[in-house]
């Protein structure tokens, strides 16, 4: 009994002691390191600040990336200061109103990983602006922007019918999740459309930053027979791009999100890219001009928030047709499936 | 549905498995519980995949991991007897600290984070050999794996050779069964644990190096998964045999090649995910009788 | 393998000692990757507990850790090393969220009751395995709870996937529906992070240390972990006590999970758990496995989780220089002859003005071979 009397004595003094010294050091905000980039506002004027907040990890050479390449172009040309915080599950909202506390200005949140976060914390800080990509939120100060990515893959789909020597493609997803199931049915669709008989493979990998699943899985699906590859699983795409440089100049890979054309030399057939990157530079526009827009908007081909990027492995015959489908799609004589059909 | 291509598959998958089982063997039979396998192979894969980013040279880089995953198995030795730590905590402890300091590094050093994976990297080379090509199954097991790979399954054979055909191996086996009895036959005791436990630390080292170089040449954060527990349950239902080892670890093997094949059928894929872990539970269930194993001693 | 395992009561100079050189290998680590410590320190002490919503951030991370480490500690008090706590977890987590999104028509206190009972249900199912495995069939009940831990990952992944999903476009986790209102435990100050859930948590505290210090059961439990023969001859039934212990850790975690999701979360998501679960073990062996000592170490974690937050947030230090520092504070912590290597004990005992002959007799005990 007596030490444990004399432990617990002896602990509460420990934490005491450390209390005592944080009380020096306390009611210190934590905002005085900035991690901001160079910003060429004037000193008398504050520079606005944004902060991105990401549930996946920077360096995927995908969507997050380009992300962060939106942010910081998009404060290069509005001199603002930005930041990016890459969180885990249960942290956004704790990330979120810390940069709110501190005074940003706009606050990203990626993917609807965060769209719980928005909605909690929005209300609490009417003068931050929040915007929320591939996600659904409202509010007054809240901006969420929608991608039709179906519609651009739908045309890769279409490239990918018309090139495929063995009649047979295939498409990773990260997981069964609202972007990922348009990008693989708008594909699929595309492909099916020039082709019925089109054998289409979907696959999961399960998780956006296992690049040994993604070989994995490129591997067995070239083993079943499929020429033409299309990620949609970030970074673990690495391992599909290693599968197919492995795999020879006859196997052909379909990126995503950012220009891909130069990520499997001679083996890109096209990009279904999404313009996160113009989104984010238009919402810091917005607010510093101070016309926030709020709501939901969808982006797709007919404002250009998403377009296939082609290489040139896309014959002109290819193009022809994909202009055709692109044209069809605008004026709405074409609905691309947006949802599993397989 | 699954073709014989996917042997290939399980002989890549199974070597890190196999061979910290077959290094932890030596462990369990000289009586040591060292847990650190996880951390061992986790150090082993950054530290491989970090030289061979600075230096192209893959040799480097597995003298390295060897390397690392002996220094995890000295200071175990030093926390567990000299400073006579309780053997699960610290090894607990010690996969935690690994854990984070893998994290930390990446981060720190490469400035990545998630995962490190640049053409930089040169990874371990495989053999391909022409005259296998024609042959079916030898075809899909023998050809295009890495030395690693060959080395731990020949390990197999060494291991029950060392292990029950010398006086080294005899000596392994009295301090697990009895190390009192070992003491008094002049056996020294704590030489020949901090052997074996240097033997199971560079195995786990080179597991790692098969892991991180032997695919893709890349490490990612935790990129072990938890095969450093499954090795662990190898060798505790292997009641001390290498041959139970060898088919427990190909095992567990299959059960993971085979949850990537099960994506082309309609099983859901968190459900194929979860095979290796259940069939670990199953043969737990199975394997234990009443009555305790023979040569489970106290240290 | 041998995997019993008996906890040693732990000497204040030894955790004084882990703490202090944790803290130090830390500051050399981050020293030699180039960052000034004073600085990285002084973020994490900041960030920890700074101001009062950093407080309260530190109290959020504290809350499951009060469970898990309860948990872990009363396995331990029973001889019992409940691994499997970051999948009991998990377990309590989706079922209690099942609860609160079906039983949306309940009164709200009602409802709760409801969903941590159902928490616990699932808790300590989690653990019927690993105890039978320990118990029945004598095996090593760490093995199965690791493996149930992974299937828990998985099989929570599964069951929200395919029938418990929320609708709408879910982002790169999956999840359920947002739990009833009524459900949801509100703020203890509104504004900042800290709920209900931590008083919970310090009642679950309070509970294990009337357990163990007054009631029956826990003495009974107490000598099985302690000494299973002598208990045995006392007329403990030491299989029934192991048992006991597993369902109840199980049971704890999984409310640790439940008051996780009513709290905070209101929701199940994949990844759930931030290995809260061997979070909760190590602040376990930090504290001995005393009521007070986990309490104070799950206080510790907490603390060092908001802080390495927000050393992540402000500096180009990563969150994983505070894994490093708690694997080697536990590391340290269970290395008892640490303190006697650096001459600690000696000063001790000059101090305490007792006699050499006692640094003599651990001498001794060294020599034959015993830890």
């Amino acid at each position: 009994m007596k030490t444990g009397m004399k432990k617990m004595g002896a602990l509460l003094l420990c934490l005491a002691m450390l209390l005592a010294l944080l009380a020096g050091c306390g009611g210190k905000e934590t905002g005085q390191q900035d991690t901001g980039s160079g910003s060429s506002a004037p000193p008398e004027a504050e520079a606005k600040k944004v902060v991105l907040v990401t549930p996946q990890k920077l360096g995927d050479k995908a969507c997050v990336d380009l992300s962060w390449a939106g942010v910081q172009a998009g404060c290069e040309q509005y001199g603002w200061e930005a930041k990016v915080i890459e969180a885990e599950e249960g942290e956004y909202e704790d990330a979120m109103r810390s940069m709110a506390e501190e005074g940003y200005d706009l606050i990203i949140g990626l993917f609807s990983a965060t769209q719980d976060a928005v909605i909690r914390t929005a209300p609490d800080y009417p003068d931050t602006k929040f915007f929320l990509i591939n996600g659904e939120a409202e509010g007054d100060n809240i901006q969420c922007a929608q991608f039709w990515c179906n519609e651009s893959s739908f045309l890769c789909g279409v490239a990918a019918a018309m090139k495929t020597q063995t009649g047979k493609i295939a498409a990773i997803r990260g997981a069964d999740v609202g972007d990922n199931i348009r990008f693989t049915a708008g594909f699929f669709h595309g492909a099916r459309t020039v082709n019925p008989d089109i054998e289409c493979v979907p696959m999961i990998a399960g998780s956006f930053e296992d690049p040994t699943k993604g070989k994995e899985l490129a591997m067995l699906a070239m083993e079943q027979g499929c020429d033409i590859i299309m990620q949609i699983c970030a970074k673990t795409s690495m391992g599909i791009r290693e599968a197919l440089t492995e795999a020879g100049k006859d196997k052909l890979y379909v990126g995503i999100d950012t220009d891909e054309s130069d990520n499997v030399p001679g083996q890109v057939l096209g990009t279904s890219a999404t313009g996160y990157d113009t989104a984010i530079i238009n919402a810091i526009g917005e607010v510093d001009s101070g016309n926030f827009q709020t709501g939901i908007i969808w982006h797709g081909l007919a404002d250009g928030g998403v377009y296939m990027i082609e290489t040139d492995l896309c014959t002109p015959e290819i193009m022809e047709a994909v202009h055709g489908y692109e044209e069809k799609i605008i004026n709405g004589e074409i609905q691309v499936d947006a949802t599993t059909n397989w | 549905m699954i073709s014989i291509v996917i042997l290939a598959v399980v002989v890549r998958v199974t070597t890190p498995i196999l061979l910290s089982g077959m290094g932890t063997l030596y462990n369990d039979r000289a009586g040591v519980t060292n847990i650190t396998v996880e951390g061992s192979m986790l150090l082993g894969a950054f530290a491989s995949v970090a030289c061979s980013y600075f230096t192209h040279n893959w040799v480097l880089s597995v003298i390295t991991a060897v390397c690392c995953g002996i220094l995890v198995s000295l200071l175990f030795s030093l926390l567990t007897t000299v400073l006579s730590g309780v053997e699960i905590i610290v090894g607990l402890a010690m996969n935690v600290f690994l854990d984070g300091l893998t994290v930390f590094l990446l981060r720190q050093v490469f400035k990545q984070s998630g995962s490190l994976y640049s053409p930089e990297i040169v990874g371990i080379p495989t053999f391909h050999f022409k005259a296998l090509e024609g042959i079916p199954i030898l075809n899909e097991c023998l050809n295009n794996q890495t030395w690693i790979a060959y080395f731990a399954f020949l390990s197999v054979i060494l291991s029950q050779v060392v292990l029950f055909h010398t006086p080294f191996g005899m000596r392994v086996r009295a301090c697990g069964e009895n190390p009192n009895a070992a003491l008094t036959v002049g056996v020294n005791v704590l030489r020949v644990r901090l052997a074996c436990n240097l033997i199971a630390g560079s195995f786990c080292g080179l597991a790692g190096a098969q892991l991180s170089l032997g695919f893709l040449s890349l490490f990612s954060e935790g990129m072990t998964v938890g095969k450093g527990y499954i090795a662990l349950a190898a060798v505790i239902f292997s009641k001390g045999k290498p041959a139970r080892v060898l088919i427990l670890s190909v095992l567990f093997g299959f059960a993971e090649a085979l949850s990537n094949t099960l994506q082309l059928t309609a099983i859901p894929p968190e459900l194929a995910l979860m095979l290796p872990y259940v069939m670990v539970i199953l043969l737990t269930l199975l394997e234990f009788k009443k009555k305790p194993a023979m040569h489970k001693a106290e240290n | 393998m041998n995997f019993e395992f008996r906890q040693k009561p732990l000497q204040l100079r030894s955790i004084l000692i882990a703490v202090l050189t944790g803290i130090l290998i830390g500051a050399v680590i981050v020293l030699c990757c180039g960052y000034d410590p004073f600085e990285i320190f002084g973020a994490l002490l900041s960030g920890a507990a700074g101001s009062a919503r950093n407080l309260s951030t530190s109290l959020r991370w504290t809350t499951p850790l009060l469970f898990t480490g309860v948990a872990a500690a009363l396995s331990f008090r029973g001889g019992m090393f409940n691994f499997g706590i970051e999948g009991q977890l998990c377990m309590g987590g989706l079922a209690s969220t099942l609860v609160g999104v079906y039983g949306a028509a309940l009164p709200g206190p009602l409802l709760i009751l409801l969903m941590m009972a159902a928490g616990m249900a699932a808790g300590a199912l989690w653990a019927v395995i690993p105890a039978i495995v320990r118990v029945r069939l004598n095996g090593s009940e760490i093995v199965p709870a690791l493996m149930l831990n992974y299937t828990a990952a998985n099989l929570t992944e599964y069951l929200v996937h395919w029938y418990f999903l929320a609708s709408g476009s879910h982002g790169d986790t999956l999840k359920t529906e947002e739990i009833a209102e009524q459900a949801k435990l509100a703020k203890i100050i509104p504004g900042y992070q800290i709920t209900y859930g931590f008083i919970i948590g310090l009642l679950v505290v309070a509970l294990f240390w009337f357990l163990m210090k007054k009631s029956r059961l826990g003495y009974d439990i107490s000598m099985s972990g302690f000494n299973p023969e002598f208990a045995h001859y006392g007329g403990v039934n030491v299989d029934k006590m192991r048992i006991t212990v597993m369902l109840l850790s199980g049971a704890i975690a999984g409310l640790g999970g439940a008051v996780e999701v009513m709290a905070v979360r209101w929701r199940y998501e994949t990844e759930f758990s931030p290995a809260y679960g061997d979070d909760g073990i190590l602040a376990a062996l930090l504290g001995s496995s005393t009521p007070l000592g986990t309490m104070l170490g799950a206080f510790f974690m907490g603390f060092l989780k908001a802080g390495s937050l927000a050393v992540e947030r402000y500096t180009e230090v990563s969150r994983a220089f505070a894994t490093v520092i708690k694997g080697t504070v536990i590391c340290l912590v269970s290395a008892r002859m640490l303190s006697q290597y650096l001459g600690v004990d000696a000063l001790a005992d000059k101090v305490a003005g007792r006699l050499p002959a006692r640094f003599r007799k651990d001498r001794v005990n060294r020599e034959e071979g015993t830890t």
